[in-house]
């Protein structure tokens, strides 16, 4: 009984107490509120879904890490890649061979942290870029999980190629 | 019908609550409380500074005036006593912006994003203070972590585009358009960066591309004949 009238006191006194609180900046929370609402906007996710391509701007400068917007694009790719097949191009830019392939693995890693199933992906070779660019990559994924590929334990190694060589470990950008 | 609580319980929780709630409000109120007799509602402001948001509205209508000198002072005044209040380095680093001041304008970015470094807006401001010193690298990189803290944002989007294209990294610069424009209008601006880089023969291009996807745009082209009209305008503004 003098539990639950001292919880009652106590609820009293934090009610009395909110009347007092400082509230934060106008300004600050609708800065916010605007923020939150650009993130959940769909018209955006729709069109990066739409290129499904990497550019080099999602990676950090000389790095085959992806920068925050790379991030947050790739969660969107993911999210729909896991429920439908299609492919995701990976431009290559002014890349060298060796920081391309890089980003590709890279790519790979991330579609499996998000979700999409290895045996799902598939390297191929895509179509020749213009402006002078070199051939390069898509990473396929398809339909439906495969269930007689071969083992799953070895992740980059294992998405075999649709064209060139089996192993993606010797996936070169030409 | 059994009483659940006696009188004198009651009364002695209210009363510890009324304690309780006294005591919570003197920590949340003004220190001198004591030395103050306020007798109008004059008297009760009269000794308080003015706040951040008071000082700041001030400064727009400053501005307003064109009285960017005294603007500046007052967005100065309240960074100094508020760091806090991220709306005044707007401010003050466009009023920089406007003086051809752009470094100027860049530490007091800088200075902002040193107290909110997630504030897409600071960083957006800091990415056109570089694009307009021409600085494309570090704009680039700037307009990238605008986008990244809040990537539905199709203006910092499309300040990236402009970059990516001054840098002539047209297909990055298309595919960023296209994200956030309507094909014609991403031709279009896209051809209006080729024209500030004097690549006339790619600015053609993306015109007659522009036209194909929409016949309207001629007359736009044919209004802002050449001297080649600013890049920046057409889709990038900046938001301050």
């Amino acid at each position: 009984m003098k539990t639950a009238l001292t919880l009652v006191a106590a609820a009293l006194a934090a009610c009395l107490l909110t009347a007092c609180q400082e509230h934060p900046s106008p300004y600050a929370s609708d800065l916010d509120a605007r923020l939150v609402k650009e993130i959940e906007s769909p018209e955006m996710a729709g069109a990066v879904i739409t290129e499904h391509t990497l550019y080099p701007y999602h990676f950090i400068a000389d790095s085959s890490a992806l920068n925050e917007l790379g991030e947050r694009d790739m969660q969107v790719l993911a999210a729909h890649f896991r429920g439908k097949s299609g492919d995701l191009n990976v431009r290559r830019g002014a890349a060298s061979k060796e920081l391309y392939n890089a980003r590709i693995a890279g790519v790979l890693e991330q579609l499996r942290r998000n979700g999409v199933a290895i045996n799902r992906i598939k390297i191929a070779d895509g179509l020749p870029g213009g402006d002078g660019m070199t051939s390069e990559r898509v990473v396929k994924i398809l339909q439906l999980p495969s269930l007689y590929t071969s083992d799953t334990s070895n992740t980059t190694g294992n998405s075999s190629q649709t064209s060139g060589s089996s192993s993606n470990a010797g996936m070169t950008a030409n | 019908m059994k009483k659940l609580f006696s009188t004198t319980t009651v009364c002695a929780t209210v009363m510890l609550a009324a304690t309780l709630a006294c005591l919570a409000m003197v920590g949340c109120s003004d220190n001198n409380w004591a030395n103050k007799t306020p007798t109008d509602e004059f008297d009760v402001s009269a000794g308080r500074k003015p706040t951040a948001q008071t000082m700041f509205s001030l400064a727009r209508i400053l501005v307003s005036q064109g009285k960017d000198q005294e603007a500046s002072v007052m967005l100065d005044r309240i960074i100094h006593q508020e760091p806090n209040f991220i709306p005044a380095y707007c401010e003050l680093s466009e009023i920089l912006m406007r003086q051809q001041d752009l470094d100027g304008a860049a530490k007091v970015l800088s200075a902002g994003l040193q107290v909110a470094p997630r504030q897409s807006l600071l960083w957006n401001n800091l990415g056109m203070c570089y694009l307009f010193a021409q600085k494309y690298d570090k704009a680039l990189e700037s307009f990238t972590v605008a986008s990244g803290i809040a990537p539905s944002s199709a203006m910092y989007r499309s300040n990236m585009a402009t970059t990516l294209g001054m840098q002539g990294r047209y297909e990055e610069a298309m595919a960023l358009y296209q994200q956030v424009l309507p094909m014609d209008e991403a031709h279009y601006n896209l051809g209006v960066v080729c024209q500030a880089r004097n690549d006339m023969a790619r600015a053609k291009q993306e015109f007659d591309s522009a036209t194909a996807a929409n016949p309207q745009i001629k007359a736009r082209l044919s209004a802002t004949t050449a001297p080649a009209a600013p890049a920046i305008p057409v889709a990038a503004r900046p938001i301050f």
